[in-house]
């Protein structure tokens, strides 16, 4: 089940005639019910003075509304809050003002300041479902200087939702004068969005270009545009917004206090401003998130591309709750980009959970990814046929040691025919067709294009993927210099990839513990942790792309995406041995290192 | 002669050679499976290398599955072995409480000498074929 208007509550200011027409207003554009309207008694202000005021005006009556027994919506699933037309908008906390549609993501929990989103940009695309609504709700909040303001709000999420495709300019500047760790990454998120996600959305794109680390790259002005995210120029004035006659989806600019007030007619902040020029939906601050804070573009479109809503976009790709960052706009609105197309590895959605999970299952694994995989199941193929061949030798062996006569006169003839059936020769001739045809594969699929040079070797394809493959492969190749060394793994050498799983309710941090038991002799066990040590740890940061995990652990969002261990030379084992991995999981919480539940992996050293 | 513990340890090995066989027709059909599960599926040089995969597969499953006749030979020298020197095959594990695995004790079927499930080890695992 995916949202609907179901899931929804519209909640207006109790005594307001105001407040109450424009929740009318949008019960009336979404068909909602009338238990789906909720009054609480709250005062207009829009930031409360503390967190006990919020609490008391604000949190605590929806809390009762929504999960008394005498409410009217105990039996729906409520996932969904929009705060209406003066409502309070946050509540002031030290220097800090906390954005209701924040605190209100976790009505049900206790405030904990700037708590990281479990559900934040978790790399594998899913829709938000009844298990993350026990975790946020999606919260936003139409608000404006005057009444008929807000209702022209709802006005235009309603055309967008009769038309829904938006196919106007994408403003995009990442490029800011900020300098330090957290800019960098923040930029470099914003670059990689261009380069991996940018293209998939099949919108004309205006871009800024860097001049300088000091100067900030800004966009002039905007005009046929859909869509704007950029960072750091925090004053703007309506002559930003040029006449357009395209729908308006989402403009987000990171700065520190873009949200701090969306009823001054006169605010020259940019959330005001934007829903202003007809955007219907924007995000910002009330006060500084931090840059670690700025909501994650490439979060928020691959929600919108894989059919989700603006308000799961939304949830979906901010890193902290019970923080200052703020949602305007229509929850419901779903915004669809130009056909083009499909991009690589995005999961078509479907209407029904069967469907969708049919075409899960048919998403494809890239060829060249396919093909090192299928190397790697070759060569245990061929590893298992070593070891046969070792293990029947060694039988025989066994009978030659013995020291009974009779029993070796018996027993040599027949177990060396075994020996000989199962020779080197014989386990080549068994898979040179296959291994003909696999070698052939990728210099034929990349005979004209694909590859940098045209008609290439397979040493040119492994030089360009920068793949490995196992000597026990090479090795059955007759024409010597076929497969260049370098191109080939060393003996002993062995990997281990295993799936991240997320354990708990909670974003966190993970490290991982792996023990491989040698058989013989568990005196040889080797150990590793990569919260003493990350070399060698690699994880799954973009789809196929491994880099090296942070020191601070992979975070709980990449659930689903690989872990990669590769071992260093003085840990290599012996080839067509087979050996047990165990893997834990563990994280810090409240100062205690948690261990996992124990995952145990058998594999034969194949390489 | 051959000792008890010898017997036990050459049969045991011969099973586990036999038992290997699976692991290299698995590793083949994850191969198959790699390749459908992916775009290659989707060209003909892809179509080309799957059926060779098959009749590898096919192959393996023959030569390695199947238990070959040389496999069967020196089975049945072992047996021949006991049985000409001690007495029946199941009189002289049950006696030195020997417990086959269930692939020797369907090899040594195939050798002309059943063995009872008695003298099997970890009989409610085991299928034997006869």
């Amino acid at each position: 089940m995916t949202i609907s208007k179901e899931n929804i509550v519209v909640i207006y200011r109790e005594g307001d005639s105001e407040s109450l027409e424009f929740a009318q207003y949008y019960q009336t554009a979404h068909n909602l019910d009338d238990t789906q309207l909720i009054s609480i008694p709250c005062s207009s202000t829009e930031i409360l003075q503390n967190e006990t005021i919020f609490n008391n005006e604000v949190l605590n009556p929806i809390q009762e509304s929504l999960y008394s027994s005498a409410s009217e919506v105990l039996d729906r699933n409520i996932w969904v809050i929009l705060l209406g037309y003066n409502v309070p908008g946050g509540f002031r906390d030290g220097n800090d003002v906390i954005s209701s549609t924040s605190r209100l993501s976790r009505l049900n929990f206790s405030f904990e300041k700037k708590l990281r989103n479990n559900l934040y940009n978790r790399k594998i695309f899913q829709r938000f479902d009844i298990s993350d609504s026990q975790q946020a709700l999606i919260v936003s909040r139409i608000d404006a200087p005057t009444l008929a303001l807000a209702k022209i709000f709802v006005d235009n999420a309603v055309t967008i939702r009769k038309q829904s495709l938006v196919n106007g300019k994408f403003y995009f500047d990442p490029y800011s004068d900020l300098t330090g760790t957290e800019a960098d990454a923040y930029e470099e998120l914003m670059l990689e969005f261009q380069e991996e996600t940018l293209p998939d959305l099949n919108l004309t794109t205006f871009t800024t270009t860097f001049i300088d680390p000091y100067i900030d790259s800004v966009i002039p002005f905007v005009q046929q545009d859909s869509f704007v995210w950029s960072w750091f120029t925090d004053r703007a004035s309506s002559s930003f917004f040029r006449d357009t006659n395209t729908l308006r989806g989402f403009f987000y600019n990171a700065d520190y206090d873009a949200a701090y007030t969306i009823r001054d007619i006169e605010d020259t902040r940019w959330c005001f401003l934007a829903m202003q020029s007809g955007y219907i939906s924007t995000a910002g601050a009330m006060s500084n998130p931090t840059i670690e804070g700025f909501l994650n573009l490439r979060a928020f479109f691959i929600a919108l591309l894989n059919d989700a809503t603006v308000g799961e976009g939304l949830l979906f790709s901010t890193p902290y709750l019970d923080w200052t960052i703020s949602f305007f706009g229509d929850p419901l609105v779903k915004l669809n980009f130009p056909v083009g197309e499909p991009p690589l590895g995005i999961i078509p959605i479907e209407e029904s959970y069967d469907a969708a999970m049919v075409a899960i299952n048919e998403v494809l694994t890239e060829e060249n990814e396919a093909w090192r995989l299928m190397s790697i199941d070759f060569a245990r193929s061929m590893a298992y046929l070593l070891r046969k061949e070792i293990e029947i030798k060694e039988s025989r062996q066994f009978i030659v040691d013995m020291t009974d006569l009779e029993t070796e006169v018996s027993l040599l003839y027949p177990t060396n025919a075994l020996v000989l059936k199962n020779s080197n020769n014989q386990r080549e001739s068994k898979l040179s067709t296959l291994m003909d045809n696999f070698i052939e594969y990728p210099q034929r699929s990349n005979l004209y294009s694909g590859l940098e040079v045209t008609d290439p070797t397979i040493n040119d394809y492994l030089s360009e993927k920068e793949y490995k493959i196992s000597k026990l492969i090479s090795d059955i190749i007759k024409i010597e210099g076929t497969i260049d060394p370098i191109y080939t793994f060393d003996e002993g050498y062995w990997p281990l990839e295993f799936d991240l799983i997320h354990y708990t309710n909670t974003f966190v941090f993970y490290h991982f513990r792996l023990e491989v038991e040698d058989p013989l002799d568990p005196s040889n066990n080797i150990y590793v942790n990569s919260a003493d040590d990350i070399s060698n740890w690699y994880y799954e940061k973009e789809e196929n792309k491994f880099v090296s995990i942070p020191l601070t652990g992979v975070p709980s969002s990449f659930a689903g995406r690989r872990i990669r261990y590769e071992s260093p030379s003085n840990y290599y084992l012996t080839r067509s041995s087979v050996y047990v991995f165990k893997i834990n999981q563990t994280y810090i919480n409240e100062s205690t290192t948690n261990i996992c539940k124990n995952r145990f992996f058998t594999d034969i050293i194949w390489s | 002669m051959i000792t008890p513990d010898q017997y036990k340890i050459f049969s045991d090995s011969l099973a586990d050679i036999q038992d290997g066989g699976i692991d290299i027709y698995n590793s083949l059909i994850d191969m198959s499976n790699e390749l459908i599960n992916s775009t290659i599926k989707n060209n003909s040089n892809g179509n080309q290398l799957y059926e060779t995969i098959i009749s590898t597969s096919n192959l393996i499953n023959k030569t390695d599955i199947d238990v070959p006749s040389v496999m069967i030979q020196v089975v049945k020298s072992l047996q021949l072995l006991i049985e000409g020197s001690i007495g029946p095959i199941n009189d002289y594990l049950s006696d030195n409480g020997i417990l086959v695995k269930c692939t020797f004790a369907n090899m040594s079927y195939l050798a002309g000498f059943p063995i009872d499930l008695s003298n099997v080890e970890d009989p409610e695992y085991c299928i034997l074929i006869y």
